[in-house]
């Protein structure tokens, strides 16, 4: 009995030494990225398991020769590497935290020297987020498979953070389907820069809106002019309160370009307000007011392309 | 003994641990950290009480019950960085979607997908109009007591395919196609069909809407293809973009009237033509050094639009008339887009950033112009198709310094310039807007940052243009002579303000409040008429929380308040607008009633959301969604005595108000690692006050209902199983 003991204290100390003797030679190993010991010695999974998520992106495959390591974004940081003290040590070169000093322009330049050569980032540099300091990882999360901002349906809340109107908006009864989870902030907008106003991802406001609502672009027999201009000049894509994301209702909403003759000039009414058998067609009654409005009547309002010799085609009725 | 028998345990397993190290527990652990491979199947049945049309809007679930659906989620890494992805989402529910891709990161990608869009309209309608969906719907010819309940509802259904491949280090091609069917039927309307009844109307005094749904049934194909050159130095890029838009319903929607008191015949409702567009583009851009850069696109669309007329047999004007003019088939529609943009930046100094661009778009509608129709009623004119042509020019300089404590000041200036061909008989033709802009940020601080920004914007344009003589009445005074002075073509005095606060008083709070003001003055074309004020204010403040590891929380509150003020004119086609006249009828005739609306809308929202593990097994979260949206109407009506033409009743608006709660919950048991059960809790209320529909009914006696007041529940269970 006490030979087996000593046997097995024996067979310890030879594991402990071997094992120990083995772990001396070896110098640190990468976990994920190539060279990313200098980091992960310290940084591993006890101490830091969510900066090893990266593994799981893009940027965490090394079998593509382009990917970075630690210090490709935040910098060979030697300070940091080489502290000996006990207090805290001094931050790596680049952060990119909340509670970061480093500068957009130089967090954005990590990313950029890659990424700058990606088409659709072709024209960050002069886009309005670039001018106003939003560093790309105010958006993108780098040590997550999952990066919100990438996801249609966790993207809004995102671009929310900064753009609370449109947050408020999107709940409207009348909206793009954004709350479902079918549309994102970036089906519209290229927030990396684009040609277009607002950062919409077409040349022009109505170029965007046509990639779904093609049936709009005409041109018409007779065309609408605020709508072969800016569809913005009538509708809210965010949301609104009146049908069809119409910025106000209707017949408010034109009455504010045409002119007051005939029933144009209407005043508003509804039909419970008015004395029965009124005629609720006429200049200042519910049937400019109620159902689809001005619409009840116009309703080729987007363009009608009628060839018929009828005033009514001309006036959006066909 | 027993403390031999203890030694010895340890003795074995420290040996054991130290001799051959835990090296397939750490890998373990590691690998979960840093591998994405993963294979998920959730299959999920949500029971739900009440689909309401609010709620029902696009989450695809129109009935009351159990509905089963499923998730997918396969990840794929290989070894040498090939990636293969697959993920589908509500399938088997109308929202489903499936997408699949691999990808050999670096070199190529292939990825297909298949997505579901569907719109359930947000009212009821019962209506005697048979032939929703149809290109021919009948009217009835007597107001009926009763019509069918009818649903209506637009689906998308879109397949796509994209791929890329870098041919060269520096060179890529990237190619992408959709196609997307939408079918279904939406509201509509016409006026032409006279029925007695509603309202106790008689055939004279009948509203003549008559409703009708809109039939959809169109394809829409879009192709996407570029080659890009880019080094570090500089790019090049072409690229073209078609889009082919197919409308299967037809041209027309055809209204079978069964009697005679209709307008125009009830003559066919023209639908979307078909039409397609193809853009082509070429980019560029030089980096100068690492701090000056010059980016340039060029691009031409032409937007093709020659669908077939509806054939002029089927066409009923009335009167007596041609149903057509043009010997034209088609409209030969043309439109040639020019696109022009270049942008400079470049940081001068270490402290100062320049930027510089200019936008050009030049819209040249070439569609042959023609007569189309002779306006009968308004001296016989001649109306022509009416292309529109327009330039737009923006221009943008801005100038940011570095302040030192972590500000940052820029100042900017930008140009807007509008000219429009075509139209200058109706409107003014060049229009033009300035704005200044200065912005004040603070940032780099660890606890405090901010900004502030104030802009002021001018905008004028040429004169007005002259009544155009094709709407023109012989002898027709003050208001029988149309105009139109668009908004967008006023002249107009815009400021805003936008103030941003981020605070970090701890690591774990993070508190954000923002303040936005906007205000614009407008110079209408006459007498006020039309858009006079404009004012917006927005306050939000949002926190978020993460009391430990395990467990966060967030919460926000915005509200907002938007007001117009604007004014028009009660008058009659023709009035003198003095109160002239010999007779009563004549007085009212020519008394013109000035009125002026201020609209106000205000705006409440308050979101608040928590996640956390109760152990490590269970996990829970929720969302709390609250949204309130009151709209006023506040009508003055100036008092013209009693020849005012103001029927009773009218300029008397209620408020509309719009209440959406939403209660999200759920829970996660983790039955073992790989499988789990989630239930899900919604609970969503709308109320809507709104007469947009109430008291509201067409001619045929079709009624559009909104419900006023909506409760759904929804309770679902998942099963998901990661393999």
């Amino acid at each position: 009995m006490r030979t087996m003991t000593k046997l097995l204290a024996v067979i310890a100390c030879l594991g402990g030494i071997w094992s120990g003797a083995a772990a001396a030679a070896d110098a640190p190993k990468d976990i994920v990225l190539k060279g990313d010991a200098k980091c992960t010695s310290c940084h591993d999974e006890a101490d830091a398991p969510g900066v090893l998520h990266i593994g799981k992106t893009r940027h965490g495959t090394r079998a593509d020769g382009r990917t970075p390591t630690c210090t490709d974004c935040h910098g060979d940081s030697d300070k940091h590497v080489n502290y000996k003290g006990s207090e805290k040590p001094p931050k790596p070169d680049r952060v990119f935290g909340k509670k970061t000093a480093t500068p957009a322009s130089e967090r954005n330049a990590a990313c950029l020297s890659c990424h700058e050569t990606d088409p659709k980032r072709h024209l960050w540099a002069g886009s309005t987020h670039e001018r106003r300091d939003v560093a790309c990882t105010s958006c993108h999360e780098m040590h997550t498979g999952e990066d919100k901002v990438r996801d249609k349906r966790t993207q809004p809340e995102v671009c929310f953070a900064c753009h609370k109107e449109q947050r408020a908006q999107i709940n409207r009864p009348s909206h793009h389907p954004i709350p479902e989870g079918k549309m994102a902030c970036s089906d519209c907008h290229n927030p990396h820069g684009s040609t277009g106003p607002k950062l919409l991802v077409k040349n022009s406001t109505n170029a965007t809106c046509y990639t779904c609502h093609a049936e709009k672009r005409g041109p018409f027999v007779h065309n609408h002019t605020p709508v072969s201009e800016d569809c913005g000049n009538c509708h809210n894509p965010h949301g609104t309160v009146a049908d069809s994301m119409l910025k106000t209702r209707p017949p408010f909403l034109c009455q504010q370009c045409h002119d007051p003759a005939n029933h144009l000039g209407g005043i508003p009414a509804i039909a419970s307000n008015m004395a029965s058998g009124v005629s609720i067609n006429a200049s200042n009654t519910a049937g400019i007011t109620q159902g689809r409005a001005c619409l009840n009547c116009h309703t080729n309002i987007h363009g009608s392309n009628s060839p018929a010799n009828a005033s009514k085609a001309m006036r959006f009725w066909r | 003994m027993q403390d031999n028998r203890m030694f010895k345990q340890t003795v074995i397993a420290l040996a054991v641990s130290l001799a051959f190290p835990a090296t397939s527990a750490f890998a373990d652990e590691v690998d979960e950290l840093i591998n994405p491979n993963v294979a998920e199947v959730a299959v999920k049945a949500q029971y739900v009480n009440q689909a309401n049309p609010l709620y029902r809007q696009y989450t695809g679930i129109n009935t009351d019950g159990v509905h089963g659906s499923a998730d997918v989620n396969v990840v794929q890494r290989s070894e040498d960085g090939r990636w293969m992805k697959i993920e589908g989402r509500d399938l088997g529910l109308r929202t489903q979607e499936l997408k699949g891709s691999v990808e050999q990161q670096g070199d190529w990608a292939v990825g297909i997908g298949y997505n579901q869009i569907p719109r359930f309209a947000p009212v009821e309608v019962t209506t005697p109009v048979k032939g929703l969906g149809d290109n021919t719907q009948t009217v009835p010819a007597v107001f009926p007591s009763e019509g069918t309940h009818e649903t209506l509802m637009t689906e998308r259904t879109a397949t796509s395919l994209t791929a890329r491949k870098f041919l060269s280090e520096h060179l890529q091609a990237n190619f992408s196609f959709k196609s997307e069917d939408k079918k279904g039927e939406r509201l509509f309307g016409a006026n032409g069909q006279s029925i007695a009844g509603v309202n106790g109307a008689t055939i004279s005094t009948s509203n003549r809407q008559i409703f009708l749904a809109e039939p959809i049934d169109s394809n829409h194909q879009q192709f996407e293809a570029s080659l890009d050159y880019a080094t570090r130095q500089y790019y090049l890029s072409a690229g073209y973009y078609g889009s082919f838009y197919e409308n299967k319903a037809g041209n027309a929607l055809f209204v079978t009237s069964p009697t005679a008191n209709n307008r125009t015949g009830m003559s066919p409702i023209a639908l979307a033509p078909d039409n397609h567009a193809h853009e082509f583009q070429l980019a560029g851009g030089y980096n100068f050094s690492s701090d000056t850069q010059f980016k340039m696109n060029v691009g031409r669309t032409y937007a093709i639009q020659e669908d077939d007329f509806i054939d002029a047999s089927l066409i009923n004007v009335g009167g007596g008339n041609p149903a057509t003019i043009t010997h034209r088939t088609d409209l030969g529609g043309e439109v040639v887009t020019t696109n022009v943009f270049a942008s400079l930046t470049s940081r001068v100094t270490r402290d100062l950033s320049l930027l510089a661009s200019y936008a050009y778009e030049n819209r040249d509608d070439k569609t042959p112009q023609e007569t189309y129709l002779i306006d009968y009623g308004h001296g016989g004119a001649a109306v022509p198709n009416n292309p529109e042509s327009q330039k737009t020019q923006r221009a943008k300089v801005e100038a940011s310094y570095r302040l030192p404590m972590g500000y940052n000041l820029t100042a900017g200036y930008d140009y807007d310039y509008r000219k429009y061909d075509g139209m200058d008989e109706l409107y003014r033709d060049k229009i033009q807007e300035g704005t200044w802009r200065l912005d004040l940020r603070k940032s780099l601080s660890e606890t405090v940052n901010g900004s502030i920004t104030v802009s002021h914007s001018d905008r004028d344009g040429s004169r007005w243009g002259t009544t155009p003589v094709t709407v023109f009445v012989t002898g027709g005074l003050a208001v029988g002579e149309h105009w139109t002075a668009p908004t967008q073509f006023s002249n107009r005095e815009r400021d805003k303000a936008r103030l941003l606060l981020d605070w970090l008083p701890t690591n774990a709070l993070s508190l954000q409040a923002s303040y936005e003001y906007a205000q614009d003055s407008y110079d209408t074309r006459i007498n006020d008429i039309g858009l006079n004020h404009g004012r917006s204010q927005l306050f939000a403040l949002d926190a978020s929380y993460r009391f430990n590891e395990q467990w966060k929380a967030n919460a926000w509150y915005s509200v907002g308040k938007n007001e117009i003020e604007q004014r028009s004119q009660q008058s009659t086609f023709g009035s003198k607008c003095d109160g002239s006249g010999t007779t009563a009828a004549q007085r009212r005739t020519n008394t013109c009633v000035p009125w002026a609306s201020s609209l106000n809308l205000t705006s409440e929202a308050v979101g608040a959301g928590f996640d956390g593990r109760l152990s490590a097994k269970w996990s829970i979260g929720g969302q709390y969604l609250f949204s309130r949206d009151v709209n006023e109407y506040d009508l003055s009506v100036t008092d013209v005595g009693v020849n005012s033409p103001v029927a009773v009743g009218a300029g008397i608006l209620p408020d509309t108000k719009y209440l959406q709660n939403t209660v999200r919950l759920f829970a996660k048991y983790a039955v073992t690692k790989a499988t789990g059960v989630r239930l899900d809790y919604v609970w969503d209320k709308r109320e809507l006050d709104d007469y947009t529909w109430n008291s509201w009914r067409y001619s045929d006696g079709t009624r559009v209902f909104q419900k006023p007041d909506q409760i759904t529940h929804v309770i679902g269970v998942t099963l998901s199983h990661a393999f």
